[in-house]
């Protein structure tokens, strides 16, 4: 029987010294192997020390600090590379910066993307649509090709679109001009990782649900004749999923 | 076309700050889910319940305004700015529930899993003198570390996946395996290494 390589062992290791349940070869393995397993018990015991020798560590209040523009900075990728080792250097060895990185790391996991990711403000104009605001992040300005709507006059509309991109979801948008006071969207959602798709998009006007449609097989949905005003909506991803989404559609008022 | 948010964001503090008619408002809208959603997301990890609400979204926005907007316009663009404001929200809630709930730290600040202390290896449960050598040398072998790998472990420990670690330290998924392994296994060589001398001494 081969043994595992330290790698495979390692990376099967949570830190709190559990191995992963999606690795069965590894269980078996160690189950039947006791170099494997004793091994195992070392890394687990280092992993152990490690926790109570972090927990342990006092902080010194009169220690300096990254300040909070720093710890934003550097979870952002924002920093100048000098100004981010220094950060980086520092918050390995600071327990109380450690902490804040950590922390801010799992705030913006639960709040960060679906909020600040999906507000979109489009103003349509007489000759088209224009984008008002758009999130901070994950955002792309697609091509915007018009789309042609009656072949006989030669009628072609302008057509916004962009797209986002949300955890394992990509969101393509195309919005298509109607008429000084509408506009048709359209939607498209991938899942990026695995084949689950998101099953459904529901809109609301002022609290009142306007529209609930179910995502065709692909992920497609065509919104018709959205009128301009601010809609709130969702898209289903699973039944503990759900993606907010503000769609501000203004009319330009001199059109 | 797309407009540059870093600047909008600028703007409407600027607006706010003057007093400008309707900028807090716009701010309020703007952001304010976000707020909302950074205050609940600290009372829900202080009692798993998300109480409190209320009371600290009106301190969030009191504190925000204080000192003529002080904390935001402490903003010096390094970060996107919601970032920023989930960095401040988050402190501020934090100071506050901590200030009103005596048993916040132990549900919120402390990560540490009372039951990775117990993980010991099997036989014989090793005196105090055994840990506390353990512990000085894995101290300092930890002090040895690089700052990437000292960080790895540091998040680790706090319970972040490898592949959270590499998202947050915005290096490649494998950068973060490799450096979590080599840490790993210096730490293992010191310990066993000291723990082997140890043995050899004593039987001399």
């Amino acid at each position: 029987m081969k043994c595992l390589s330290k790698e495979e062992l390692i990376l099967a290791l949570g830190s709190d010294g559990t191995l992963d349940p999606g690795e069965p070869h590894v269980h078996e393995h160690v189950a039947h192997c006791a170099a494997c397993r004793a091994l195992l018990e070392e890394y687990r015991s280092v992993l152990a020390l490690t926790a109570r020798i972090f927990d342990e560590e006092v902080f010194e209040e009169t220690h300096y600090w990254v300040d909070d523009n720093l710890i934003a900075g550097y979870i952002d990728n924002n920093l100048d590379e000098d100004v981010r080792e220094q950060v980086e250097r520092h918050i390995a060895g600071c327990p109380r910066c450690a902490n804040q990185l950590s922390e801010l790391a799992e705030y913006m996991k639960a709040v960060g993307p679906r909020e600040q990711g999906l507000t979109f403000a489009l103003k349509i104009m007489r000759n088209g649509l224009s984008m008002l605001r758009h999130p901070a992040s994950g955002f792309h300005s697609g091509e915007a090709a018009p789309v042609l709507l009656g072949a006989e006059d030669g009628d072609t509309r302008p057509v916004l679109a962009w797209s986002q991109d949300i955890d394992d979801l990509r969101l393509d948008f195309s919005a298509v001009h109607v008429d000084d006071e509408h506009v048709s969207l359209a939607v498209n959602i991938y899942k990026l990782v695995s084949d689950r798709m998101p099953t459904r998009l529901s809109l609301w006007e002022n609290g009142e649900l306007v529209q609930s449609e179910c995502l065709s097989d692909c992920g497609g949905l065509v919104l018709q004749n959205l009128r301009a005003a601010s809609y709130r909506a969702e898209i289903e991803v699973n039944e503990h999923t759900r993606i907010p989404l503000v769609i501000d559609l203004a009319r330009d008022e001199e059109s | 076309m797309p407009s540059n948010p870093h600047k909008e964001a600028e703007a409407l503090l600027a607006g706010c700050v003057a007093g400008a008619d309707g900028a807090w408002e716009e701010f309020l809208s703007r952001y304010g889910r976000l707020i909302a959603l950074t205050v609940n997301t600290a009372c829900f990890r202080c009692d798993g319940h998300g109480r409190e609400e209320k009371d600290l979204v009106s301190h969030v926005y009191q504190k925000l305004i204080e000192n003529d907007f002080g904390r935001l316009r402490a903003w010096r663009g390094e970060s996107r700015f919601t970032t920023y404001l989930v960095q401040v929200t988050k402190n501020l809630s934090i100071d506050y529930l901590r200030r009103k709930q005596p048993f916040f730290e132990r549900n919120h600040m402390t990560p540490m899993d009372d039951s990775r202390n117990a993980i010991q290896v099997p036989g014989v449960p090793p005196s105090d003198a055994t840990v506390a050598e353990d512990l000085d040398r894995l101290r300092a072998a930890i002090d040895g570390l690089s700052p990437k790998q000292r960080l790895i472990m540091r998040l680790r420990m706090k319970g972040h996946s490898l592949r959270e670690i590499a998202g947050i330290l915005n290096v490649p998924r494998g950068s973060v395996f490799a450096g979590n392994s080599r840490a790993l296994e210096i730490l293992r060589k010191v310990l066993n290494d000291g723990r082997k001398n140890d043995h050899s001494d004593e039987k001399g």
